[in-house]
């Protein structure tokens, strides 16, 4: 097995215009180098449009269409079948996505157990159930598991996702800024439970505007002109600054 | 994907969008329904058909040509005992029943009590002879020719079927009483041999006779009374006529089958076939497959119809949930899965709308048949249904829907599979 959870070497990714007459788009990753090792926590900053909800997308193997390598637990993702990568997505990886991230007509517990679904593995994810109700209990939502994402706030939704991006216990958390939208008590419990899972030698990757997030992270990459590079100014230092 | 979890989350997308589902569900329930309704019109019609002409399956009737090419070619053919031998003889032919009519005109006149009425009457009435063998599993009274200078009524049988049109045409219309098969065994009736109404064609010897209605058969002639063969000899030789040759020739084949085969060999000899009945049987059963089959190809135009239906609400509702199918996606879900997702819903919603077509089809049958009971005049062979619904016309019905269902939501499922999650979660 790969030492390393994440490798990216020479990641270009262009978007197929929307107007064909505007000529060829812009290319929205331009090189991207990344090694990321397991139980690594990375934060990604970056202005606003400057890729990283597109990044996370090809991290999470949903996005098959770029040029250079990605590889996710050491496997190249444009290798493996549509069926691999779904297998790997619902085993390895944990989601949460910036916006939209639950089905509105299941409950905040169906939405849990969403990958019990798809598992393929014998058996499926053992105690599926307690574990989505732990998860829900985990994010502060024990008392919403029946609720349906149109009678949650933006930030309980968010929280629902996260509680199923834990649900498999996968090696790979992946969030699009998932405090983006929660009040500093609330954010900082995430945040919390993000060292928690640090701990338990989960790799995170969060993409984040927020200071305290980063500094959490053992690491901080920055975003910019289509590369991955250090940022210039330590967040850790200067607060504030390394929002946009 | 477990089929429970499809089941579940198949059965939550349902319960969404209600609305849109109602009106495809509704599309799908009226080109089943109007399907198994038609099958089943069709069904109970071929039923009534075949009561009121039952099909001669095994029997075919020979008879000398219109035209006979063979007297043109100097040919001299007769349906005489020699012929009636010769056809015997034809390849899985069982026996060969001669038939001689009555070669000179009858007539029944009625005066008196009728089963309690006053009845005065007066019928030109057809006869022809045939082996009293041929209906002796029909007849109640003995059926032999009671012979010369005997004073006996001469025994009858009558096809059932003017039983029928007399209880529900006839004794209506004149304030007769309705009668059964036993009641009329053993009546007799008074007949003039060689009279008629047209005075040209009484004969000069005319006889005074009487008839005894013996019984009823499906095999009696359907044009008057049909009697022993030795009778009817008997009687043409008193008038004169020719007694010899046969009017016509019953063949019963061994199978069914066979009777093709018979019938070509029949033509060979230079005979021809009497198909009146038989013709009238199959033509009826023709139409009546006919109608069914052009109702039936309407009510999978219907459902053709629906389908197209399913497919603009699934390209609607595929377009409305790009992004859950994109969650789903990154949950773990293949191409493979999101299509049967898609698949699913429409599967059921098509069961559902097949299983109230079905359930509306038997329904509304039922309210005909119930109002063609009890708002429709009675009339010969009155059907106490119209219709006769049989499993397999239900799981046509159900295999419908489900091709109806599955055929229109194809197009959109692939277009979920194929959906691209990161750029439907990126909107
Ligand atoms: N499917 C797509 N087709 C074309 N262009 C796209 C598509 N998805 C995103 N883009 C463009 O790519 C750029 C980067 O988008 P992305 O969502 O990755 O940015 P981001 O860094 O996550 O921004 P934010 O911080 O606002 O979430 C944007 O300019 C966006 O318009
Ligand atoms: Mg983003």
């Amino acid at each position: 097995m790969s030492e390393l959870a994440l490798e990216l070497k020479g990641v270009h990714k262009r978007y197929p215009v929307r107007a064909p007459e505007s000529g060829a788009g812009e290319e929205l990753l331009r090189g991207v180098e990344l090694s990321v090792a397991r139980g690594e926590f990375i934060a990604i900053e970056g202005q606003s449009g400057s890729g990283k909800s597109t990044l996370l997308h090809l991290l999470g193997g949903l996005d098959a269409d770029y040029t250079g390598e990605v590889r996710v637990m050491g496997e190249e993702l444009r290798a493996l079948s549509d069926a691999a990568r779904a297998a790997l997505r619902n085993r390895a990886i944990g989601f949460v996505f910036q916006s939209f991230n639950l089905l509105p007509q299941l409950t905040a517990l169906e939405n849990v157990l969403l990958p019990e679904a798809f598992c393929t593995t014998k058996g499926g994810i053992p105690d599926a159930r307690a574990r989505a109700k732990e998860a829900l209990e985990e994010v502060g939502l024990g008392g919403k598991s029946s609720s349906r994402p149109g009678e949650l706030s933006g930030g309980e939704r968010q929280r629902v996702a996260l509680a199923r991006a834990l649900l498999a216990a996968p090696p790979l958390v992946l969030a699009d800024e998932p405090t983006g939208n929660l009040d500093a008590r609330t954010g900082q419990g995430v945040i919390e439970l993000f060292q928690r899972l640090h701990a338990r030698g989960t790799t995170l990757v969060i993409v984040t505007h927020e200071v305290r997030v980063s500094r959490a992270a053992t690491r901080v990459l920055l975003l910019r002109e289509g590369r991955l590079e250090a940022p210039r100014i330590d967040p850790l230092q200067t607060e504030g600054e390394g929002a946009r | 994907m477990k089929l429970s979890q499809l089941a579940s989350i198949t059965r939550r997308n349902l319960g969404r969008n209600v609305r849109t589902l109602l009106v495809s569900a509704f599309g799908v329930a009226l080109g089943v329904g109007a399907l198994t309704f038609f099958l089943a019109l069709g069904a109970g019609l071929s039923v009534a058909v075949s009561t009121v002409f039952p099909p001669v399956t095994r029997e075919i009737e020979v008879v000398l040509p219109q035209v006979a090419v063979g007297a043109l070619l100097g040919g001299d053919r007769k349906l005489d005992d020699e012929a009636v031998a010769q056809l015997s003889r034809i390849r899985g032919v069982e026996r060969a029943w001669p038939k001689m009519t009555l070669r000179f005109p009858a007539l029944s006149r009625y005066n008196g009590s009728f089963f309690g009425k006053e009845l005065h009457m007066g019928l030109e009435v057809i006869g022809v002879g045939i082996p009293s063998e041929l209906v002796a599993a029909d007849v109640k009274l003995p059926f032999v020719d009671p012979g010369a200078g005997s004073t006996k009524p001469i025994p009858i049988v009558i096809n059932r079927r003017f039983l029928e049109i007399y209880n529900k045409v006839f004794a209506p219309q004149r304030g007769l009483p309705k009668l059964s098969e036993s009641m009329l065994i053993g009546f007799t009736f008074p007949i003039d041999l060689g009279r008629s109404w047209v005075a040209a064609r009484t004969m000069p010897n005319p006889q005074e006779s009487s008839l005894q209605l013996v019984g009823f058969s499906d095999l009696a002639t359907l044009a008057g009374v049909t009697m022993p063969l030795p009778a009817a000899r008997r009687l043409n030789a008193l008038f004169g006529l020719d007694s010899d040759t046969y009017s016509s020739v019953l063949l019963s084949a061994r199978s069914s089958s066979e009777v093709s085969q018979i019938a070509e060999k029949v033509k060979e000899a230079g005979y021809d076939i009497d198909e009146s009945e038989r013709s009238r049987a199959l033509q009826i059963g023709a139409a009546v497959r006919m109608a069914t089959l052009a109702l039936a190809l309407l009510a999978a135009l219907i459902s053709l119809l629906s389908s197209v239906n399913i497919a603009q609400s699934f390209f609607a509702s595929v377009r409305e949930r790009r992004r859950e199918i994109g969650i789903l996606r990154a949950v773990g879900a293949t191409r493979f899965d999101v299509q049967s997702l898609v698949l699913a819903e429409a599967a059921a919603t098509g069961l559902s709308g097949g299983a109230v077509g079905l359930l509306g089809a038997r329904f509304i049958a039922a309210l005909l048949d119930h109002l063609a009971r009890t708002r429709l005049p009675d009339f010969p062979f009155k059907p106490h249904s119209f219709f006769v619904f049989e499993p397999w016309m239900f799981a046509a019905g159900a295999l419908v829907a489900l091709c109806a269902s599955i055929f229109g939501a194809w197009v959109p499922a692939r277009k979920a599979a194929a959906l691209d999650p990161a750029r439907a979660l990126a909107e």
